[in-house]
This record gives C-alpha cells, structure tokens and sequence, in this order.
C-alpha cells in the first residue's frame, strides 16, 4: 500500500522535473526522456539536462520539489476475522525451515539454521529485502524463544529494559538464509507486494515444529522457556508410554 | 531517569592516595574501574556518589603476572578481557580463564575488572529496575524497606550474587586483596574469597573505604583440573541464572581432592564440601559425578528473584554440575 503512495509522489516529482527540462530545453514535456542520472530529448545531443540542474530549475519555478501521492486499497472482498487489521491489494507469504538443537536435560533451545523464503512480489532492492528478511526471522527467533512480555499484578512490567526483555544479540542468531521469491504482483509497485515483517510469522511455527521433530513434544506457548519444555517431555514424554 | 547524576572524578596513581579520597566521605566516595555495574546503578537511582575514584590509573593494580611462589597476582583493575586473554591465566587458572569469559558481552568485559567483578552488586528482578517501577511496589530490604518482594516471609535481602569470577577464583583457593587505611596506617587484609560474601545481599562485607587491590592465586596443584559452567538465556550477554565452578583431581583412576562451589542462587557463595567429599577416594563415573551434584545442589535454595523460575535454575544448576564434574574427569580444564 505504502509502496504504491510513494510510487504515486515520485510519478508526481518527475512530472515537475520534466516540465522544468521541457522548459529549459524548449521543447514539448512529452518529448523529454529519463536516463541514469538526468534527461535527454531523442535526436537533439544539445538538451542533455542533469538530474542537479532539473531541480534546480523546478525549484525556481515552484519551490522544492516535494509531491505527495495516496493509494487507497481496494475494498475487502469478504468480511472475515482479521480483515479489517490491514486491507492490502496482495499479501505475501512465507515458508520457513529451523534445525534446532534440544538439550533434554535442560530444555535449552538453539537454533542452528534458519531458511526464510518469502514471496515478496518482485525484489526492487534484493540485497536490502534480503536484510529486512534476515531481520524479521531474527525477530521471530526472539519471539520464540526468549522475548517475554509479562505484567505483574502491580501494572509494572516484569522485564522493564533490554536486559529483561530479551531481544536476541547477533551472537544469539545463526546466519538466516534468505530466499527471495518472485512473483510479481499486478497491483503492487513494479510488481512488489511487502517485505516488512511478514518474514516474522514463520519462523514461530518453523522453531516449534523443529523442537517436536527433535524431542516428539508439543510446547503450545510462547516464548517456548527450558522450563516449558522439561514439563513438556515429563507430561506428555510420559503420555507416550 | 537514565542520566547520569553529577559526581566529582578523581584520578590517583598510588593506593595510598586512593585510600585517603575515599576515606574523606567513606559513605559517598566509591572506587570505579570499568564502571559497568556502578554506573548502570547510579542511573536508576540504586547507587550514590559525590566522588568517583578511577583506580585504573594504579600501576600496582594493573599488574598480571606471576607470582614468586609459583603463583599469580591479579591486580584489581585488570580488565576481564584482559585477564582471559592472558596465556598464563588459560594454561594454569583455566576455571578463571572460562568465567572471565563468561562475564556479560565484549564489550562488557573490555570494560569491566575483575576488582569490579569481585565486588559486583547482588542482584534482584524487584532491585535492578526504574525509580518509578520500584515506586509502586515501595521499598524492599536492599532500598532501605523492611521487607523482601521476592520471598515476602523472608527476614533478610535475597538477592543474587551474579559475578562469574568469585566461583571460579574460590574453586582456585584465591585470595583477595583488601586494602583500608587505620588512622595514618595501610593496612592489607588477605581474605579468602569465599568469606567475602555476607548471608544478607542487602550489604557486602567489605568495610567502607576499603579498597579491592587484587587477587592473589596460588600454585596450581599438579593434576587438580579446574572449569566454570554457567546457565543464561543468551549466551551473549546475560548475567548468570545459576553458576558452577569446580576444580576435580583423579590420580590412579580414584578422585583425591576436589572442590564445587555454586554462584548465582544466593547472595552469598556455596562451598559444596559434601559434595567435594563424597568424591574423594572413588572412581570418576557418571553415577558418582550425578550423586555428588545432587548434594551439592541440595545446598541452594534459588527463589524466584530472577527472571527464570527458582526451579528451573537449581534443575538445570545441578545438570551442569553433573557435566562440569564429567569435563574435568575427561581431561578438559588442566
């Protein structure tokens, strides 16, 4: 949604630009053409304008170059739970893959290796949508296995700072490998859909289900504690006899 | 909240001069070397002081180096960092080489000393928090209350001794160095590191104005292998839930002598000499390593003042006893 306001405002400052270029050149404004860096008009090498000189003339004929775009969402085609929370023309999805290594005696968890694919619509900065995806499974492993947010019966937060609440050091994360799927979306910009924290939900399920293809037990709570799965392995390892 | 307040920093170069600034206001002149736990507790509110005194500029407590009685010297302002990165600490002290690095994060440990380590403040989930979380539950015994939040029929303060050091330099049979000015006079103090620790977490033990000027080590015994193991949630960072050093020596396939000492489930240090003892004379097995960790952790009595229940932390204390205990019998830690 974001993605297609801003696709909206930059349509909207190479508009100003061009006139300013059809301006300075003389020429007709659908005549002027966009290349790396500045604007040129086909067959004349005399109307070559850098991107610099553009804005500057724009901003002597309007004040700086500052446009704005909106982008309203489609309606939702059905009322279900949880469509109201973020009405987006197209969702992305992921899949992810944890190898996790169970201490029995002690109920610690470490993740080894974490696989992320996400199905971003079309990767318009791959190595920064690798980023965001590596950033988003870290914020999942967090979540799962160590970040606690619990109020006491006096309203105060039990783990009131970082030291508390435990968000995951790069020395707690193993190296996330990103995998960047494309499926170039029609109503997203350049076919793009999101890669915020969408790449945040898998990594919940993907540790959990890695900690039962370990050890065989369900830990049905999050963050999944040492203390949550003895218990665990003590109930349910019994139940299995 | 998080400013630092206002104090005077002075910088001495002899310990003498270091005495005679804290002994001007012994209540409001502290030592500071690395000033990670200090500082952080002066932010909240927790810690006072008019005047810092910086002993990291001390020559005599900076020294690393052995000792004439084949032991080491370890001065007080030495950085953590330092003191793991030390060839002769690793080869011969490997349980301090193992806890040093087992202090907090990098960073943490380039600043931090073991001075600083040794005299760390104990900690609590009800102590180490904003002036204003600790407001709406009023004060407990270690701010000046009359009652503990953690374990409310208790009659003293609970909280954690959470230094990695102290174990470890027990486990060594380390003694500290205390330095106090009588009248004019200097006097030094060797104290052994497990009587450093008061029962109470609200106080230390140490007089006001004394000053931690370093450890000494002894020779160490042939044979007599020595680790540190400890429980945290991230193994980058974290103050220890619950620790264990041991020092283990087997000759002809019997243990002769062995040592467990628990930190981080008391305010205080537990000598395991039950446990130590019941070693001795018998042969190194799985059995007797897990019958010795279970009496050995019999001995502490974890409550639930840190962020991880009490019994998570004394199951999982006695596991890594256990496999602390089979480490050295293997031959790691010599």
């Amino acid at each position: 949604m974001a993605g297609n306001a801003c696709l909206r405002a930059a349509e909207a400052v190479r508009e100003r630009l061009v006139l300013a270029v059809a301006e300075t050149v003389d020429c007709p404004p659908e005549a002027v053409l966009l290349k790396e860096g500045g604007f040129y008009v086909a067959g004349r090498s005399d109307a070559e304008v850098t991107f610099a000189e553009a804005a500057a003339k724009a901003e002597e004929q309007g004040g700086p170059v500052t446009c704005s775009g909106s982008y309203r969402p489609p309606e939702l085609a059905a009322n279900y739970r949880g469509g109201g929370v973020g009405p987006s023309p197209a969702y992305s999805f992921g899949a992810h893959v944890a190898e996790v290594e169970v201490d029995e005696d002690t109920g610690e968890v470490k993740v080894l290796r974490l696989v992320a694919a996400h199905d971003l619509g079309k990767a318009i900065n791959p190595m920064a949508a690798e980023g965001q995806v590596q950033g988003a499974a870290t914020m999942g492993l967090g979540e799962a296995l160590l970040e606690r947010h619990c109020v006491d019966r006096y309203g105060a937060l039990e783990a009131s700072d970082f030291l508390g609440y435990r968000v995951p050091t790069s020395l707690d994360v193993p190296a996330v490998e990103p995998l960047l799927v494309e499926s170039m979306d029609p109503n997203g910009p350049f076919g793009a859909k999101e890669v915020g924290e969408g790449s945040l939900h898998p990594s919940l399920p993907a540790i959990a289900n890695a900690v039962f293809d370990a050890v065989g037990v369900w830990v049905d709570e999050l963050p999944l504690t040492g203390q949550a799965l003895r218990r665990a392995l003590q109930t349910q390892g019994d139940a299995k006899e | 909240m998080m400013v630092l307040p206002q104090a005077r920093l002075c910088r001495p170069e002899k310990v003498r001069e270091a005495l005679l600034l804290l002994a001007e206001n012994p209540a409001a002149h502290r030592p500071v070397a690395g000033g990670t736990d200090l500082l952080p507790a002066m932010k909240l509110g927790l810690a006072t002081a008019a005047q810092l005194v910086d002993v990291t500029g001390i020559p005599a407590l900076n020294e690393l180096n052995a000792a004439g009685d084949g032991g080491f010297f370890v001065g007080a302002a030495v950085r953590l960092a330092d003191l793991a990165a030390h060839p002769g600490i690793a080869l011969r002290y490997p349980a301090l080489c193992e806890a040093a690095l087992a202090v907090g994060s990098p960073q943490l440990r380039q600043m931090g000393s073991v001075g600083g380590n040794l005299c760390l403040t104990t900690r609590c989930r009800f102590y180490n928090q904003s002036p204003l979380w600790r407001e709406s539950r009023g004060p407990c015994f270690k701010t000046g209350g009359d009652r503990c939040h953690a374990v409310p029929r208790s009659r003293r303060c609970l909280a954690v001794l959470s230094a990695d050091t102290p174990p470890a330099l027990s486990a060594l049979g380390a003694q500290v160095h205390v330095t106090c000015l009588e009248g004019e006079q200097e006097t030094e103090t060797l104290v052994p590191v497990d009587d450093l620790y008061g029962e109470d977490g609200r106080v230390s033990r140490l007089p006001l104005g004394a000053l931690v000027t370093g450890v000494s080590l002894p020779a160490p015994n042939p044979g007599y292998r020595t680790g540190y193991a400890k429980y945290r949630l991230r193994n980058s960072i974290d103050f220890p839930l619950a620790g264990v050093a041991a020092g283990l020596r087997v000759v002809d396939g019997a243990v002769t002598s062995a040592r467990i000492i628990l930190g981080g489930v008391a305010p205080h240090l537990i000598v395991a000499e039950e446990a130590a003892a019941s070693l001795e004379g018998r042969e190194p097995s799985a059995a007797t390593f897990a019958e010795a960790a279970s009496i050995a952790v019999a001995l502490a009595h974890p409550v639930g003042n840190l962020q991880v229940p009490a019994q998570q932390r004394q199951h999982v204390l006695e596991v890594l006893t256990r496999r602390l205990l089979a480490r050295l019998a293997a031959g790691d830690g010599a």
